[in-house]
């Protein structure tokens, strides 16, 4: 018992071990040959599971080739659809902006600047004009104000 | 020590690939060396010949997918094995009914261990004590089955199998010791 006390698990393990071993001699002797023979095949079934791995080799390389061409082919797919159904961005409405309000007095004006400013010949009707408000002009002013 | 070191001491012949690392004529010498044993470990495992043969190939496929990965810690047959055992193990996670089923019925694959020369009567009672064996050994856990069959059946170094399964020589003692007295327990209880 003293023994015992001073042994350590691992050892305690061997000697238990060493004893089952002993006592279970006559089936344990039996097991490898026994297993043996149970997985005892023919020469064709070793040949058949040899040509069998061969071919899932070949099967999972022929896959690993593809899946690039695969995942290619899928992103283009995607792409493709992106193009037909997401709606396209749609032109910002051209907004016409009125040319500011201008009195017609400031436009004879303006004319009358340009004129002034040595105007081209295709403009002289426009000339002739403003010299026949700045004549009649201060005449109608007076004859409105006799009236008042 | 790479896996193409390991084959090249193993198969001086064979010719290598630079792309590939090992070529197709040396991983049909590592197959031929050793699927029987390798197909033996999982049929003891499985008790089943259809995927004992069908996990074989997986284990060969798999070795193949990762022969770069191999560094020579250990022997190609241990790395094999243990790729092997791996297997078993996912198998048996789906397999649990299967397992029972076949604790409940017995085992029909067990063969008959008939000596030559051996009387009716004596071949009779090894067949029945054999049938125990393996019976009993149906009942312990998975890790301890497959440390029991690599040690009495594969007639493995308890070292090897502490390799093989990637644990503590003390801790494959111990399985083994605990499995053992399991097996005596109920080789007691029968005599009684």
């Amino acid at each position: 018992m003293e023994m015992i006390r001073n042994l350590s698990n691992e050892e305690l393990s061997e000697l238990t071990l060493a004893s089952d071993e002993r006592f279970l001699q006559q089936e344990l002797t039996a097991l490898p040959a026994q297993a043996r023979e149970a997985a005892d095949r023919s020469d064709e079934f070793w040949a058949a599971q040899r040509a069998a791995v061969w071919s899932k080799i070949a099967g999972r390389e022929r896959a690993k080739l593809r899946r690039p061409v695969l995942v290619g082919a899928a992103a283009a797919a995607i792409i493709a659809i992106g193009i037909l159904f997401v709606p396209q961005k749609t032109k910002p409405a051209v907004t016409v902006v009125p040319p500011p309000a201008i009195s017609d007095q400031e436009l004879l004006i303006q004319v009358e600047r340009v004129v002034q400013s040595g105007a081209p010949a295709s403009l002289q009707p426009a000339g002739l004009l403003m010299q026949e408000v700045a004549q009649y002009a201060p005449t109608v002013q007076t004859k409105e104000s006799h009236e008042n | 020590m790479s896996i193409d070191t390991a084959l090249a001491n193993s198969l001086p012949t064979a010719a290598v690939t630079e792309e590939a690392g090992i070529s197709a004529e040396r991983f049909e010498q590592l197959m031929l060396q050793h699927q029987r044993r390798v197909y033996r470990v999982i049929y003891l495992l499985v008790r089943d010949a259809d995927a004992a043969d069908t996990l074989t190939q997986e284990c060969f496929l798999r070795a193949y997918q990762k022969r770069k990965g191999f560094r020579g810690e250990c022997k190609v047959e241990t790395w094999l094995l243990r790729i092997a055992v791996n297997l078993v193990r996912d198998h048996g996670k789906n397999r649990r009914v299967s397992f029972w089923r076949r604790l409940i019925q017995g085992d029909a694959n067990l063969p008959d261990p008939v000596s030559e020369g051996a009387t009716p009567e004596a071949a009779l009672l090894a067949k029945e004590e054999l049938q125990t064996v393996w019976s009993a050994v149906n009942s312990l856990s998975p890790q301890q089955r497959t440390i029991f069959f690599l040690r009495f059946s594969e007639e493995m170094p308890l070292a090897e199998i502490a390799a093989l399964l990637e644990i503590k020589t003390g801790t494959v003692k111990a399985q083994l010791a605990r499995a053992t007295g399991k097996l005596r327990e109920l080789k007691e209880k029968q005599w009684k």
